[in-house]
């Protein structure tokens, strides 16, 4: 007991130190900011502000980076709520019990409720974060290379095999990912590899130039097409102020659906490629199987809008504990915070919670903070973001652009980088148009050079013996785990086209 | 029938991501050539690269075979150049502005460049908001974080 105590001073005092205090203010600010806005994302927001994290202490670049996350899941239902339009994928759920909620008059308790079933969510993922993560890591403590690679084969393909897309184009994908790593000069050998004489690759691709060309310039291009083919008509949004606050009956109504989207969306947010979004959806088809009368969901029934609420805020803060602890992100936005820790030169991992305590603890009690600061800021400042929702996109978009181009400059002075983001926004907007998710990309670019690096040091560990991976228990049952996905993603994926086919001849039947 | 078939898989988003696998794995490993490839024990440069091409492969063969087995395939939709010409064009044009003619002609000129994708072509607000980008650009780059570029060509 007393151990927490310990620890959670430490992060306290960490975490109130003016410099963290602001950033996690500005953080957690532009996330809600963003996660307002329809057509900008945390993923890019993020992304763009890595150049930033550079010069920052690396925990207050984590604070701030994880305050813009979890600030858009609180941003991100005010869009749903009054347009019918998600401010982030996490969101869309919200916009099925929302919107109407809104029609009817009550957008004002819609937007209170999701507020407080945020910070709901969030302080509880908290707590469960603090508890869980230490026990993790001591476990993994254990870890040696080959294990770690056995681990990163099981986290990449759950990742792959749990998010949304086609399973096999993920898992190509990730090997694209991995490809994208290999550029540059190998440490061990010193060979040149695919640097093709050009000195500006000779230290690799910068994840910051892929990320922000593949999710930044890709969502913007992505953006204005669907813009091309349909005039989006300006939808006006709706104001029923008639009552402002949430009341008894919802408060009544939402205890156990909050709990339940916080359990189911801890759990997710530790799963890799289970993320915010998966959990939310789950909580909203959860809430509406245990309801008593199912048939008020879809018209304005406050449970299916406070349960994704804090399911999405619970996966987003638990999703920081596979990586923390063990280096293994569960998603692109995680492998930019695991991208942004390397930078500062701290490699992710059991390790990091015992030699830098002060980098998790304070980590966790800014996000307390963090939330805290969150619920202040939506409450009154409703009327405010709703009036950043008539900025028109049009206007938005060129400084984005502007944002990525000096973003990557920034980081060697070079202009060579700004050519290379360039080609990756082309790049990015092909792999849109392939239907290839790019975020199981990121993922295999991040890991891709600590893979080979386990798995170079497991080979001359075992002389060459590929069997030392199924020697090994630990990284037996990883595999075995990789094994049993694949399979379990096989049938269900051969269950789904024998109903798509199925579905087919019904239609030509008819 | 045979003909419509292979013309639907053709034009599927599968059947060109997997063709794109393919080249990719094959061009990796054609590049991969010049490098050793060692033993499993002591690793050359060229052996891991070998094992992620035959992966890309692999996958881009699996994914193939399943283009040709599968029934119903999303569709190939054609690109809208003209949103990627103006976004990566006013990235590039930037990009080669930038050191020659200062941070606020080449933002000027990214903002107008950008601005030409969207439909009703608006000079006005075009102006005003290349004038504005670039002036808050200066602010914070230049003089909040010190850029080393210069203001004016």
């Amino acid at each position: 007991m007393t151990d927490i105590f310990a620890n959670l001073s430490l992060g306290f005092g960490v975490a109130i130190t003016a410099e963290n205090l602001l950033y996690c203010l500005i953080g957690v600010t532009l996330g809600t900011f963003i996660g307002v806005l329809p057509g900008i994302g945390p993923l890019a927001t993020i992304s763009m502000l890595l150049p930033l994290s550079f010069y920052l202490d690396p925990v207050t670049a984590l604070i701030m980076l994880s305050g813009v996350y979890y600030g858009a899941m609180y941003g991100g239902s005010t869009a749903s709520i009054l347009m019918n339009l998600p401010g982030t994928g996490a969101s869309a759920v919200i916009c099925l019990d929302g919107y109407p909620m809104a029609l009817q008059g009550r957008a004002g308790p819609a937007l209170i409720a999701t507020a407080l079933a945020s910070f709901a969510g969030s302080l509880i993922a908290i707590v469960v974060v603090g508890l869980f993560a230490p026990v993790l890591a001591g476990w993994a403590l254990s870890f040696g290379p080959v294990e770690y690679f056995s681990l990163m084969v099981a986290g990449l393909l759950a990742a792959v095999l749990l998010a949304s897309g086609s399973p096999l184009k993920g898992v190509a994908m990730v090997f694209v990912g991995l490809t994208l790593g290999l550029v540059g000069i190998d440490v061990n050998t010193g060979a040149y590899r695919f640097t093709f004489g050009t000195p500006e690759l000779y230290d690799g691709l910068s994840f910051v130039v892929v990320a922000m060309g593949v999710f930044g310039f890709g969502e913007i291009i992505s953006n204005l097409e669907r813009r091309y083919r349909s005039a989006a008509a300006q939808t006006k949004y709706i104001f029923g102020w008639r009552d402002l606050l949430v009341t008894r009956d919802d408060v009544r109504r939402s205890i156990l659906p909050v709990l339940r989207g916080t359990a189911g969306g801890s759990l997710m947010g530790v799963l890799p490629g289970a993320g915010t979004t998966i959990a939310s959806f789950a909580a909203y088809a959860v809430e509406k199987q245990v309801a008593r009368d199912p048939s008020r969901f879809g018209k304005g029934a406050i449970e299916g809008v406070t349960a994704p609420e804090a399911a999405n805020n619970a996966a987003a803060i638990t999703s920081f504990i596979p990586t923390l602890t063990l280096g293994i992100p569960g998603d692109a936005v995680m492998a930019l915070m695991l991208g942004a820790l390397m930078i500062h030169g701290i490699n992710p991992g059991p390790q990091v919670m015992t030699n830098q305590p002060d980098l998790f603890w304070g980590l966790l009690a800014s996000m307390l903070i963090g939330n805290v600061l969150l619920l202040v800021l939506n409450i009154p400042l409703v009327g405010l973001w709703v009036r950043v929702l008539s900025i028109p996109y049009g206007l938005l978009y060129p400084p984005v652009v502007l944002l990525i181009c000096l973003g990557v400059f920034s980081i060697n002075n070079s202009v060579f980088d700004i050519f290379l983001v360039g080609a990756f926004g082309i790049f990015g907007y092909m792999l849109i148009k392939l239907g290839c998710e790019p975020a199981p990309m990121l993922l295999g670019f991040i890991l891709g050079p600590l893979m080979e690096e386990n798995f170079r040091r497991a080979m001359i560990l075992s002389r060459g013996d590929f069997t030392t991976f199924i020697d090994s228990p630990i990284s037996l049952f990883f595999l075995l785990l990789a094994g049993a996905m694949v399979i379990w993603a096989t049938a269900a994926g051969i269950r789904k086209s024998r109903r798509d086919s199925a579905a087919l001849a019904d239609g030509e039947r008819r | 029938m045979l003909m419509d078939r292979i013309r639907r898989i053709a034009s599927s988003q599968d059947f060109a991501a997997a063709a794109f696998f393919l080249a990719l794995g094959a061009v990796g490993l054609w590049f991969s050539s010049a490098l050793t490839i060692g033993t499993a024990a002591r690793m050359g440069p060229g052996f891991f690269p070998i094992l992620v091409f035959g992966g890309l492969l692999l996958t881009g063969a699996l994914i193939l075979l399943q283009t040709l087995l599968a029934n119903n395939l999303p569709k190939l939709t054609a690109p809208v150049i003209r949103p990627m010409v103006c976004i990566i064009g006013a990235a590039l044009i930037f990009g080669i502005t930038l050191e020659r003619f200062g941070l606020v002609l080449s933002v000027a000129m990214l903002v107008v460049v950008a601005r030409l994708a969207e439909f009703p072509i608006q000079p006005v607000r075009t102006a005003l908001l290349a004038a504005l980008t670039a002036f808050v650009s200066v602010l914070i780059f230049r003089e909040g974080l010190g850029l080393p570029v210069q203001v004016w060509p």
